[in-house]
């Protein structure tokens, strides 16, 4: 279910957000950049792929959750219900054509974006660079893993920083708060805040799935790991610092993605009776790690003798990447906006370094009761108020 | 599961304030509908956009959306009806990563997908869509027996 989510959500990201910037091209107008431009340049058939790998990937999540936004099925020791083998068989079969569809997009990419040297030096070009520490999920080689194994941490230089279980999360991450948004800033505690600034004395690091490349020394299924290294010898090594490249790494992702679907699958017991071992104690605190596609998702909840909830904490995907949004954001409006010149392909160059993260504020912002602590004042360039808006 | 002719959608966050009216309207009408023998209508509750809301209305003939909207100087409660050759302009990402509803019926358009030959959309003016809250204020939840008796209307044409 959870390489099901991936495999549709990275889908959509790369053809409905990414390949408009790449396909319809930065400079392309605004009413034709997006996916409807897109299909117009790579055809209705390919259109069709995208739709339909992304429609089986949603089934799949379906079969297994009931829904497939939203499932419903989890339950505390397992699933509420198991998958019949014909169910099984089938999540095999559109898992196969996923995996081909994955390939044919990392295809679509090499195309399109690697052998076009404009994006080629746009990727590499220091406007779109963040040195950073990346964060991410390994198994026991320290190669990727969606939802099992320890959190690594490397820094600027690629060397390990840190490698911890999810239940010590607050000693190595704490966050800093800024009075002008609702989001927290995650930053490595052993280093601490030091304003929004990269590099090795700063606590700031990325994750998701260039954070996740960084992290990891290969990908555990074939495929994958053979787009990893080319990924990686493009660069030169890793640590990968091109923001862009988070786009070229969602598409290794989604090849592990579609791999691991299908090992997964493989196993003739998840269409077996034993789908939920019953918990026999009531537990008082617990902390839960994934890699959700935008990013490490910690979960901590403390309960009280009755199993009822008294306190939750939550680091989401894009909170973590939040600094370095910023920063990306800041670094791409400074890097290409010259003089003052400013037109929609510029503009929209700054926002392809926001894109790139695929951030989720809605996921990412908690804040009671809700409404939005949120002032616009616009000064002209006498610094007279000219407007000012209260959303 | 057969599909009915016509799909009614009631979107939106219930316990989101006036952001669920188009939610606790889809309830009103599938009460309605009880009595009114209408087998081929299906009602649902959603909380969805962009390709999710597309997946849900394919192989419809028709569809209806209740939505909730805030327009600059809107008058609460007042309930607007628009086709998707309205929102055509709005045509762009809804997020940074979800596309808006008129993207996702244009790709469905471009792609021969089966999407309903007719789509409407009721959208109710609302206040405040970021309170916590279980129920609309006052003047939306006084729109709701009327939008309700507009999809009927619309239903039984």
């Amino acid at each position: 279910m959870y390489c099901g989510q991936y495999i549709h959500s990275h889908i959509a990201h790369f053809y409905a957000l990414a390949a408009p910037d790449f396909v319809v091209g930065p400079h392309g107008k605004p009413e034709e950049r997006n996916i409807l431009g897109v299909v117009a340049r790579v055809g209705v058939e390919m259109g069709k792929e995208v739709i339909k790998h992304r429609a089986y990937a949603q089934e799949i999540q379906a079969m297994i959750g009931s829904k497939a936004t939203h499932p419903i099925t989890g339950l505390p020791g397992g699933m509420s219900k198991g998958i019949t083998e014909e169910q099984r068989q089938e999540i095999i079969e559109k898992g196969k054509s996923c995996l081909e569809f994955a390939k044919v997009s990392m295809k679509v990419f090499e195309d399109v974006v690697l052998k076009n040297k404009e994006y080629l030096d746009l990727i590499l070009s220091d406007a779109y660079q963040l040195n950073t520490y990346s964060m991410g999920l390994v198994d026991d080689n320290n190669q990727m893993n969606f939802y099992n194994g320890k959190i690594r941490i490397v820094d600027p230089q690629g060397k390990e920083f840190a490698k911890f279980e999810a239940k010590d999360y607050l000693n190595y991450i704490e966050e800093h708060v800024e009075p002008w948004s609702y989001l927290k800033f995650p930053h490595l505690k052993e280093i601490g805040w030091k304003g929004f600034v990269d590099g090795e004395g700063s606590g700031i690091y990325r994750v998701a799935p260039l954070g996740r490349i960084n992290v990891s020394e290969g990908m555990a299924t074939p495929l994958a790991n053979e787009a990893y290294e080319k990924l990686v010898h493009t660069f030169g090594g890793k640590p990968i610092q091109a923001t862009l490249a988070f786009h070229w790494a969602r598409l290794v992702e989604l090849i592990y993605a579609a791999e691991r679907l299908l090992e997964l699958a493989g196993d003739e017991e998840l269409s077996g009776p034993n789908f939920r071992i019953l918990p026999t104690e009531t537990p008082n605190e617990g902390v839960g790690v994934v890699e959700a596609p935008r990013g490490t998702l910690f979960h901590h909840y403390q309960a009280d003798e009755r199993g009822i909830t008294k306190k939750v904490n939550l680091i989401v995907g894009t909170t973590n990447n939040y600094a370095a949004i910023n920063m990306s954001v800041g670094k791409a409006a400074k890097g290409l906006i010259k003089k003052g010149e400013v037109n929609q392909g510029l503009l929209n160059m700054v926002e392809m370094a926001f894109r790139a993260y695929d951030p989720c504020f809605s996921c990412a912002t908690h804040s009671l009761p809700g409404k939005p602590p949120l002032e616009i004042k616009i000064y002209d360039s006498r610094g007279n108020l000219q407007e000012q808006i209260c959303p | 599961m057969s599909l009915g002719r016509t799909i009614v959608i009631g979107l939106g966050n219930p316990i989101l304030s006036d952001d669920g009216v188009g939610i606790f309207a889809a309830r009103a009408l599938e009460e309605k509908l009880a009595g009114e023998g209408m087998a081929n209508v299906d009602v649902v509750e959603a909380s969805l956009a962009g390709f999710n809301l597309l997946d849900l209305i394919l192989g419809y003939e028709e569809a209806v959306i209740i939505d909730s909207i805030q327009t600059k100087d809107g008058r609460v409660g007042e309930i607007y009806c628009f086709t998707p050759e309205t929102l055509v302009h709005t045509i762009r990402l809804a997020s940074i990563h979800d596309v808006n509803l008129a993207t996702a019926l244009e790709f469905g358009k471009a792609m021969d997908m089966d999407i309903p030959h007719k789509v409407t959309i009721y959208a109710v003016e609302i206040a405040d869509n970021s309170t916590f809250a279980e129920g609309c204020c006052e003047e939306v939840s006084a729109a709701i027996p009327r939008i309700v008796e507009m999809v009927l209307e619309d239903l039984r044409n």
